[in-house]
């Protein structure tokens, strides 16, 4: 079966590239996820609950990120919060993302210079 | 508190609505981190509360459609299955699917007038385009026993020929509204009556059918390569279907069953015969099929 390059899902949605950035230094559970995307965000992306999912079940899918066990804090019904983490293929992914960015950016930077003036 | 559990609950049920994969999944931590945003919404009063269910009802409708179009590509209904007809079987079976398909189109003009008066938003229009596709749905279930399937393959085979049907119908309109005017200017010059109402736009008109038809039924049987040829297969079939349903009209007595004339019927199981005939020709097997359930489950 031929695996998909990460280059191959470029550019990525907003909503994922939020949810990898939020996963890149822990792994958290959903409710974290969604703060912490509303955190990065300034308040811009709010996650719907059903969003957030269908969209954590794709990168499940495509491999970017994991389940990596329970949250040992549980919710406040008092069960064990399921944890989610970045694979190897999502830390390409955000790593080919992010140059990606970058080169977007020097080239409108390039072409804008005199703009900015 | 109580009222979040309660709107908790609620929502809970609307996860319902989601693909049973999907569901057993996720439902339980998506009804928890709904139950979360409540609860923070709540601190801050319960204006928040009520936006954030508006919020989440407000994104679910997209949601849904997302996970049931993905779960139909990739998901058990889209599972191809075997299209290994029995020959013999396949005939039979699809003309009768498609002339009984055509009976209940007659009865349904019958009682359409009935049907739309409890629900007069429905034009017309919208309810003859979706009764229209009976025949090939029908023709496709009746494959579907011909090959064999299993109870899940129903409901995909129901879903895209009902699809093929109803855009294959769509497409028709602008030749269907040409043909009408067609008349209506033939009306006024006689000496060409007959090529007018003749035989190149209903043969226009009943090709599309079959492209379409055909291609819905492709679909549902086998995916997107199947679905070029079976859609070649359903134009060539109601294409010789329809001339020889018309030549067979002029020496067939002009009895009236159910409101049709008999020509009608016999021209509607002639295209199902020959689409079966040609997809049994094509994909047949004189043998037991493989059953769908066992595709599904790789026990081949």
């Amino acid at each position: 079966m031929k695996v998909a390059q990460p280059e191959e899902f470029e550019p990525l949605s907003e909503t994922t590239l939020y949810i990898l950035v939020s996963l890149a230094p822990a792994p958290l559970h959903g409710y974290a996820i969604a703060k912490e995307v509303r955190l990065l965000s300034e308040e811009r992306v709010i996650l719907s609950v059903s969003t957030l999912y269908t969209t954590l079940k794709r990168m499940l899918e495509n491999g970017w990120i994991e389940r990596v066990g329970e949250d040992p804090q549980p919710d406040e019904a008092g069960r064990p919060r399921k944890t989610y983490a970045l694979t190897e293929r999502g830390q390409r992914l955000l790593a080919a993302e992010k140059s990606r960015l970058r080169s977007l950016l020097a080239m409108v930077q390039k072409r804008t210079v005199g703009e900015e003036k | 508190m109580a009222s979040i559990q309660g709107l908790a609950k609620i929502y809970g049920m609307l996860l319902h609505l989601f693909p049973q994969d999907f569901q057993n999944e996720f439902k339980q931590e998506m009804v928890d981190v709904f139950t979360a945003n409540l609860a923070d919404a709540a601190k801050t009063g319960t204006t928040l509360v009520v936006r954030a269910c508006f919020f989440e009802l407000w994104d679910l409708p997209v949601n849904l459609l997302v996970e049931h179009l993905s779960a139909l590509r990739k998901g058990n209904i889209m599972e191809t299955f075997s299209y290994e007809f029995s020959r013999s079987r396949a005939v039979l079976m699809a003309a009768l699917g498609m002339m009984v398909g055509w009976v209940l189109i007659n009865l349904e003009g019958q009682f359409i007038h009935i049907l739309i008066q409890p629900f007069p938003f429905l034009a017309l229009d919208l309810l003859q385009t979706i009764v229209y596709s009976l025949p090939v749905v029908l023709c496709g279930l009746m494959l579907g026993v011909a090959a064999g399937v299993g109870r899940r393959a129903f409901l995909r085979i129901g879903v895209w020929t009902a699809a093929g049907g109803i855009l294959g119908h769509l497409v028709t309109f602008p030749i269907r509204m040409f043909n009408t005017a067609l008349v209506a200017w033939a009306a006024t010059h006689p000496q060409w009556e007959s090529v007018a109402v003749g035989m190149l736009p209903f043969l226009a008109v009943m090709c599309t059918y079959g492209f379409f038809n055909g291609a819905g039924l492709g679909f549902a049987f086998g995916g997107w390569r199947a679905c070029k040829k079976f859609a070649l297969i359903g134009l060539a079939a109601y294409a010789v279907g329809s001339l020889a349903g018309n030549y067979t009209s002029l020496i067939t007595p002009r009895l009236v069953y159910l409101g049709y004339y008999l020509p009608a019927y016999i021209t509607w199981s002639v295209i199902g015969a020959l689409a079966g005939g040609i997809l049994g020709w094509f994909f047949g097997k004189e043998k037991q099929p493989r059953p769908y359930t066992a595709i599904q489950t790789g026990n081949v």
